[in-house]
C-alpha cells in the first residue's frame, strides 16, 4: 500500500497553565489520502483546533508541548522537525484557513501584498506573474473586481469576503492538504452556506485533500468522506460519513446527531447534551464522557474504553459500542 | 414588599458588594505569588523602620561635627563614610530618608485627594462639568512639569508644604482620569440604580457606593506615584532648589556632595544617598508591578 | 488627511491659550507680585527704579490687560525683554535653545538605537536569558535617578579614570582642530547624553518589547507563519510593522520629556542650555524670560502630541479622515 498523504498517530498535546497542565489532545489518529475529505467534529475544548495547529507546527511552545505521537506527511515526520523544513511545508503543501477572518489578516498590509508575499516566497514568480496569480485566486474565491482590490486593506472587506481571502491565501500555492478550522463559525448563516459551497466547488476543481474542523455535525454531511468525532481530547468515534450518520456507535455522536435540527421528518425536541466537557488531566481509568452519558454503566467509570472496530473502517471508543450502533436512530442517512 | 420596610435600607447601604470583597482575597493571594513584589515590600518595610528608628538606635547626632574624622571613606566606624565636617553619613542618610519619605507620602496623598475629587466630579456629574474638567486635565498634562515645579519652589520658597503641593500639582491628573473612568462605568451599575430608587442622595452614592470600587485602579497608580514623587523631590533638591540645609533629603545630600565626588573623588558622599533613592524607587516599582498584576488578572503575564 | 492636520492644529490653539493663562497666573503667585523681592531687577532695586520698571512693564495694569498685552506680544514675535540683561527674551532663548535641542536630539537618537533592537529581540526570544536580562535591566534603569547616575559616571570617568571631561561643551583651555576637535566635542557630550538617555531608553525598551509581544500573539502573525514565510519576514514585515505604530507615537511623546529632563543634565555637567537659563532666571525672578521658556516648552509638548496623532493616523491604514 502506498504511503498515505497525511498520517496522524497517537497525537498528544498539552499546555502549561497557571493552574497546572492542560491536556488539550490526548490521543488521536487518522489518515488522509490524496483528495480525501475528513471532518473533525467536537465541542469547543475537545482539542480539534489544537490538533490542526499541531499538524502545521503552529502550537506556541511554550506554553504548548507535544506530549507524544507522530504526524507524517508523505512519509516525512513533521513533529519535531526543524523550522526550516516545516516552513517548506506550510503554505505550500499543507495550508490552513483560520477561524476568525476578522483577526487573521494583517490589518496593516494590503491583501495584494499579503497574497503576493506568500506566492513569491513559495513559487518564486516574477512580480507581474505574482499579481496575476493573486487576481486569479481572488476571482476563484468569488471576490468581484479582484484586480482593483489588490490595493485594499482587510478592513475594507466584509467578514465573508475576508474568509474568502483567507481561503485564497491558503490555496495560493496549490497545497495538497487544506485544513479549514471552523471557517464558518464567525460568519452568519447565509454566508456560511456560501463558504461551504465555495469549498465544495474548489475541492472538485482542484482536488486537494481537506480537513474540515467544526462543532456542527450538520455541516459535514454533504462535504466530507469521513468523520472523526473528538471529545475531551480523544477521538471517540471515526467512520465514513454515511456510516456515522446511519449507525453512530458512541453516545456522544448520538447526542450530537440528536441536537441537530432536521428539515422535514417528524417534529421532535432538540436535545442538547447536558453537562460540559472535561478539562485538565485525562483520567485514564474511566471514560471521559461517563458523567454526561445516557448509556453509562459501572464499567464506564472503571475502565477506559479504547477505540475499537464496530464496522468496516468504523471505530468507536465505548464499552457498549455494539449496542449503540444497533439502536434505532432518529436521523436518516445524509443525502 | 420587603423593599419598603426599613430593613432593606442597610443592605443597599453596604459599601462593597460581596463580589468585590472576595476579589480582594484573590488579589492578595496573587500578590503573594510575586516574589519580587514581596521582596520589594520587605525592603520598604526595613527601610521605613531603619529611617525611623535607625538614628535613635545608633545614637549618633547627624549634626555632630568631628574634624578629626573628616572626609573618611566607608569604614566600620562610619559605614557610609564622613563628610568635610566629619559628620557620619549613615545617620545623615537615615535622617534624610525621613524627610524624603515624608514628602513623597504627603505628595502622593495630596495628589490622590485632588485627583479623586476632580475625577469623581467629572465622572459622576458628566456633561459640561466633565468636559470642562477634562480640558483642565489636558492643560495640566501639557504644562512642562519640572519647570513649573522649579518655578513654584523658587517663587514660593522651599518649605514642606510648597514642595508637597508643587509635586502634587503635577501628578494628580493620572488619578483623576482613572477615577473618572471608574465613575463613568460604575454609575450605570445596578446597585447604584437600586440605591437611587430607594432615595439615597447623589453625594452619598458617589462617596459610599461608588468610591470604594473606583479606588482600586488608583492603588497601583498611587504606589507608583510614590516613586515619581521621590524622584521629583530628589531632583529638585539636587538642583539646590529643595529643602535648605540643615534640613536634608537624599537629593539634597547628593547636591552637597557634587564637589566632593567630582573633584575630590569622595565617591561615598554621592553613592549612598543616591543608592537609597534607587533602592526605594526600585522596591516601590516592584510592589506596584505586583499590585497591578494582582488586581487585574486579565493582563497578560510579563 | 491635510484637513485632519489643520483641524487638529486648530484644536491645539485653545489648549495653548489655556496653558498660557495658567502659566501667566502661576507667575503672579509670588508674594507681592513681580519685582517684589529685592533680587528682582538683577541688582539693587531702589524704590524709584522699581516704580519705573513697574510702569515700563505695565505691571500696574489689571491682570487681564497684562495677560493680553503679553499674549499679543508672543503671537507677534515680541517676547519682551529680560529684566536681568535687558536683551530681548527671544535672543536670550535663541542663545541657549540649540544646545538643549542638540542634547535632546542625541538622547532621542540613542534611545531609539538601543531600545528598538533590544526590545524586538527580547520579544521574539521571550522567556530566554536575553529577555530576562534585558527586561531586568530596563526595569532597573527606570528606577535610577539620572543625577545619581551622572554623578557616578563623572566620578568614574572624570576623576578616577580621567578619560572624559567633567563639564561644559568644549575644551576652554585650547582650541582643537580636525579630528581632535571632533573628539573634543564628542567627549564632552558622551556622558551628558548617556545620563539624559538613560531613563527614556529603559522606558522605550520596555514599551517596544510589550508592543511586539502583543503583536506577536495576534492571529495574523500566526497566519503569516502558517503560510511558511521566513521568521524574519514574519517578525519584521508583519509583526514589527504593526507594533511600530504605537511605538512611534510613544517615542515622539518622549521628546518633551527629554527636553525637560535636560535641566538636570545641564546642571550636573555645567552645560549652558535652556534648563540652566530657566533656573538662573527663576532665581533672578526674570519673568519675561521665564514666561518665554515656559511657552516654548508648552509649545513643544503640544506639537509633539500633534505629531504623534498625525503619525498614528498616517501609519494605521484603518484610520481614515474626512
Amino acid at each position: 500500500m502506498s504511503v498515505p498523504l497525511l498520517e496522524v498517530s497517537g497525537l498528544a498535546v498539552g499546555f502549561d497553565s497557571d493552574d497546572g497542565p492542560v491536556h488539550a489532545v490526548n490521543d488521536i489518529s487518522f489518515t488522509l489520502e490524496e483528495g480525501e475529505a475528513l471532518a473533525i467534529v467536537g465541542e469547543s475544548g475537545s482539542g480539534k483546533s489544537v490538533t490542526a495547529l499541531s499538524i502545521m507546527g503552529l502550537v506556541p511552545r511554550p506554553p504548548g508541548r507535544i506530549d507524544g505521537g507522530s504526524v507524517r506527511f508523505r512519509g516525512r515526520e513533521l513533529l519535531g522537525a526543524p523550522e526550516r523544513e516545516l516552513r517548506r511545508v506550510r503554505g505550500r503543501e499543507i495550508a490552513m484557513v483560520y477561524q476568525d477572518p476578522m483577526s487573521s489578516l494583517n490589518p496593516g498590509l494590503t491583501i495584494g501584498r499579503q497574497l503576493g508575499d506568500v506566492i513569491s516566497h513559495h513559487l518564486g514568480l516574477e512580480r507581474r506573474e505574482v499579481a496575476e496569480r493573486a487576481i486569479e485566486l481572488l476571482t476563484l474565491v468569488g471576490i468581484p473586481n479582484a484586480a482593483g482590490r489588490l490595493g485594499d486593506h482587510p478592513h475594507q472587506f466584509s467578514g465573508g469576503q475576508r474568509q474568502r481571502i483567507l481561503i485564497a491565501l491558503a490555496l495560493s500555492c496549490d497545497p495538497a492538504v487544506l485544513i479549514a478550522d471552523e471557517p464558518t463559525t464567525a460568519l452568519d448563516v447565509t454566508v456560511q452556506a456560501q463558504i461551504i459551497e465555495l469549498v465544495k466547488d474548489l475541492r472538485e476543481r482542484l482536488g486537494m485533500a481537506i480537513i474540515w474542523i467544526t462543532h456542527d455535525l450538520g455541516v459535514v454531511a454533504g462535504l466530507v468522506d469521513k468523520v472523526a468525532v473528538m471529545y475531551g481530547g480523544y477521538a471517540v468515534e471515526q467512520a465514513p460519513v454515511r456510516e456515522l450518520f446511519a449507525r453512530p456507535s458512541h453516545p456522544y455522536t448520538v447526542g450530537l446527531l440528536r441536537s441537530l435540527p432536521t428539515l422535514g421528518g417528524e417534529r421532535r425536541r432538540l436535545t442538547p447534551i447536558p453537562g460540559s466537557p472535561p478539562h485538565g488531566a485525562p483520567r485514564i481509568d474511566a471514560c471521559p464522557f461517563a458523567p454526561r452519558c445516557d448509556w453509562v454503566i459501572e464499567r464506564c467509570r472503571q475502565e477506559f474504553p479504547e477505540l475499537a472496530a464496530v464496522g468496516c473502517e468504523h471505530g468507536a471508543a465505548c464499552h457498549r459500542r455494539d449496542e449503540v450502533r444497533d439502536a434505532p436512530t432518529i436521523v436518516d442517512a445524509a443525502s | 414588599m420587603s423593599s419598603h420596610t426599613l430593613g432593606a435600607e442597610p443592605a443597599a447601604e453596604q459599601a462593597l458588594p460581596r463580589a468585590a470583597r472576595s476579589l480582594r482575597h484573590d488579589a492578595w493571594r496573587r500578590f503573594r505569588r510575586h516574589r519580587l513584589a514581596l521582596g520589594g515590600l520587605g525592603v520598604l518595610v526595613v527601610l521605613t523602620l531603619a529611617v525611623l528608628l535607625g538614628p535613635v538606635v545608633l545614637g549618633i547626632d547627624p549634626q555632630a561635627i568631628d574634624f578629626g574624622a573628616k572626609d573618611e571613606g566607608p569604614s566600620l566606624a562610619h559605614p557610609m563614610g564622613t563628610d568635610e565636617l566629619g559628620r557620619d553619613q549613615l545617620v545623615r542618610v537615615l535622617v534624610g530618608g525621613r524627610l524624603t519619605l515624608a514628602v513623597a507620602g504627603a505628595a502622593v496623598l495630596a495628589s490622590i485627594v485632588v485627583g479623586v475629587l476632580v475625577g469623581a466630579l467629572a465622572g459622576y456629574a458628566g456633561g459640561v462639568l466633565d468636559n470642562a474638567l477634562m480640558r483642565l486635565v489636558d492643560v495640566f498634562y501639557s504644562l512642562p512639569g519640572l519647570f513649573v515645579v522649579i518655578l513654584l519652589v523658587t517663587l514660593l520658597g522651599a518649605g514642606f508644604v510648597t514642595i508637597v503641593a508643587a509635586i502634587a500639582f503635577f501628578t494628580w491628573m493620572n488619578t483623576a482620569r482613572l477615577v473618572r473612568a471608574s465613575y463613568l462605568s460604575l454609575k450605570e451599575m445596578e446597585y447604584v440604580e437600586a440605591a437611587r430608587t430607594i432615595g439615597v442622595g447623589d453625594v452619598k452614592i458617589a462617596i459610599r457606593h461608588i468610591l470604594p470600587n473606583a479606588l482600586t485602579p488608583v492603588i497601583v497608580s498611587a504606589t507608583l506615584g510614590i516613586a515619581t514623587a521621590i524622584l521629583i523631590e530628589s531632583a529638585l533638591s539636587f538642583l539646590g532648589l529643595g529643602f535648605q540645609p540643615p534640613r536634608a533629603t537624599w537629593g539634597g545630600m547628593l547636591n552637597e556632595s557634587q564637589n566632593a565626588v567630582i573633584n575630590q573623588g569622595h565617591w561615598w558622599r554621592g553613592f549612598f544617598p543616591g543608592m537609597m533613592i534607587f533602592v526605594t524607587v526600585l522596591a516601590v516599582n516592584y510592589v506596584g508591578d505586583g499590585l497591578r498584576d494582582a488586581l487585574d488578572p486579565r493582563r497578560a503575564e510579563r | 488627511m491635510g484637513t485632519y492636520v489643520i483641524r487638529r492644529s486648530l484644536q491645539a490653539i485653545p489648549l495653548l491659550i489655556g496653558i498660557s493663562i495658567v502659566i501667566f497666573l502661576l507667575l503672579q503667585m509670588t508674594p507681592g507680585g513681580p519685582l517684589a523681592s529685592s533680587e528682582g531687577g538683577g541688582g539693587r532695586a531702589t524704590a524709584e527704579r522699581t516704580e519705573r520698571l513697574r510702569a515700563q512693564y505695565g505691571l500696574d495694569d489689571p491682570l487681564p490687560v497684562q495677560y493680553l498685552n503679553w499674549a499679543g506680544g508672543i503671537v507677534t514675535g515680541d517676547w519682551g525683554t529680560s529684566f536681568n540683561t535687558g536683551r530681548p527674551v527671544l535672543e536670550a532663548i535663541a542663545d541657549r535653545l540649540p544646545t538643549t535641542l542638540l542634547l535632546t536630539g542625541l538622547a532621542f537618537g540613542v534611545s531609539l538605537l538601543i531600545a528598538l533592537p533590544i526590545g524586538i529581540l527580547a520579544a521574539t526570544r521571550q522567556y530566554s536569558v536575553f529577555d530576562y536580562v534585558s527586561s531586568g535591566l530596563s526595569f532597573v534603569g527606570v528606577a535610577t535617578p539620572s543625577f545619581w547616575f551622572g554623578l557616578m559616571l563623572l566620578f568614574l570617568f572624570s576623576f578616577e579614570l580621567g578619560w572624559l571631561p567633567s563639564s561644559g561643551l568644549e575644551d576652554l583651555r585650547e582650541q582643537h582642530v580636525g579630528l581632535a576637535a571632533v573628539w573634543d566635542r564628542m567627549s564632552h557630550l558622551i556622558m551628558p547624553v548617556a545620563v539624559l538617555a538613560l531613563i527614556s531608553t529603559a522606558q522605550l525598551t520596555r514599551y517596544v518589547r510589550g508592543a511586539m509581544l502583543d503583536v506577536l500573539h495576534q492571529d495574523y502573525v500566526r497566519t503569516a507563519r502558517g503560510s511558511g514565510l521566513s521568521e524574519r519576514t514574519v517578525v519584521v514585515r508583519h509583526a514589527f510593522r504593526n507594533a511600530a505604530i504605537p511605538v512611534v507615537t510613544v517615542a515622539v511623546l518622549m521628546i518633551p520629556e527629554l527636553f525637560l529632563g535636560a535641566v538636570i543634565t545641564e546642571s550636573i555637567f555645567a552645560i549652558p542650555g535652556m534648563g540652566r537659563l530657566f533656573i538662573e532666571s527663576a532665581d533672578l525672578r526674570d519673568y519675561p524670560v521665564l514666561l518665554g521658556i515656559l511657552i516654548i516648552a508648552a509649545l513643544l509638548v503640544v506639537m509633539a502630541n500633534l505629531l504623534a496623532d498625525v503619525l498614528y493616523g498616517l501609519l494605521d491604514p484603518r484610520i481614515t479622515y474626512e
